[in-house]
């Protein structure tokens, strides 16, 4: 990744990063865009550690839909794991 | 099966195809009729074992697992009314009432095709990923539809031209028209969640299901065309559009394939996940 395909945010291209595995980079970035202006009023350059829990809650219902609760689950202690929470 | 190894899904509904016709092509019209039925009832076996596996993937109340069972129920219904073609079978019913059986059973499978095409085709907007621009968006579906009345268009109209004559024998026609016509259009949402998926694992079930329905509309073009062009008696295009018919079933295999293996998958590829630079 690099350039304009990188939020300039360590933590949000991490976790596009993942979940570019399963929805591609585009909707990965997508999905960390538009759940953290939804759970958290703010862009995604803006993350913090501090906001991965409640980034993470509302991803839940998205990953829940196309790859079911169990590997939704994976999926986000995976994204934990990869940023040592 | 691998993550990285999804797209080998895509050559087995080709090898399919091919394998039938090389049969029907050898065999001659003689026994074409006998390899066509075996072909298509092996092809429905294979997509309602697809459309399961991917459904028994996902845990109870998931909402794609609704969407693969429904999908599934529709293949295993038009095998439950092919069941009933078999003269042991049939035969346990008057003739009046075997009609009613399988016309049931057809505008049942059809039903539950649409509900299954819908949940589908609803499921980007479902995972609150909707955020695009209204217009393009508007603008495939409505292609979808025009593209869908163009081949579902006519025979609809014949048989509920029938249908309002009062011939009752036209109801599993008419059923089977509009499911065909609203499960096409449902098509072109399909495809636009395909789209936006390229680059990840999922593409693939979402692709594959694309590619399904797809060879289902050139199936029922090719024998609406056949018969506008006279030409649906000759062996050669009754394999060619039969051929759409097994790439379409093996298409919805590979697709719940595809889907079973992403989310059985421990990790979606585990180390392929990379920090950013």
């Amino acid at each position: 990744m690099g350039g304009a395909d990188t939020s300039g945010n360590a933590i949000a291209d991490r976790i596009a990063a993942r979940l570019s595995l399963y929805l591609g980079p585009h909707t990965g970035r997508a999905a960390v865009k538009t759940f953290a202006l939804k759970a958290l009023g703010r862009g995604p350059e803006t993350l913090t550690l501090g906001d991965v829990p409640a980034l993470q809650q509302a991803l839940r219902p998205m990953l829940r839909t196309f790859v079911g609760r169990a590997q939704c689950e994976v999926v986000l202690q995976q994204i934990a794991q990869e940023l040592g929470l | 099966m691998k993550p990285r190894r999804l797209g080998s899904l895509l050559w087995f509904p080709f090898a399919f195809a091919a394998l039938f016709v090389v049969v029907a092509l050898a065999v001659g019209t003689g026994s074409l009729s006998t390899v066509v039925r075996v072909v298509n009832e092996s092809g429905k076996v294979l997509a309602a074992a697809g459309c399961l596996g991917a459904a028994y993937a996902f845990e109870p109340g998931d909402y794609m697992r609704r969407a693969w069972l429904y999908t599934g129920a529709c293949l295993l219904l038009l095998l439950a009314r092919d069941v009933t073609i078999i003269p042991v079978v049939g035969g346990v019913l008057a003739a009046g009432q075997l009609t009613i059986v399988q016309g049931a059973l057809v505008v049942v499978a059809n039903a539950s095709s649409v509900v299954g095409a819908w949940l589908l085709a609803r499921a980007w907007t479902v995972a609150g990923l909707d955020e695009a621009p209204a217009g393009p968006r508007w603008a495939l579906r409505g292609g979808g539809v025009a593209l869908s009345l163009l081949v579902t268009g006519w025979p609809l109209w014949v048989d509920a031209s029938k249908l309002f004559a009062g011939d009752l024998a036209a109801i599993p026609w008419v059923g089977s028209d509009l499911g065909d016509t609203l499960t096409f259009a449902l098509v072109a949402p399909v495809l636009q969640t395909a789209l936006a998926l390229r680059g990840g694992t999922l593409l693939w079930p979402w692709a594959l299901l694309t590619a399904g329905g797809f060879c289902w509309i050139l199936y029922d073009a090719g024998w609406g065309f056949s018969e506008i062009l006279r030409v649906d008696g000759d062996p050669r295009v009754r394999i060619a559009i039969e051929s759409m018919r097994a790439l379409a079933c093996t298409f919805i295999a590979a697709a719940g394939a595809a889907q079973r293996s992403v989310v059985l998958q421990d990790g979606g590829g585990g180390d392929r996940a990379k920090a950013p630079a």
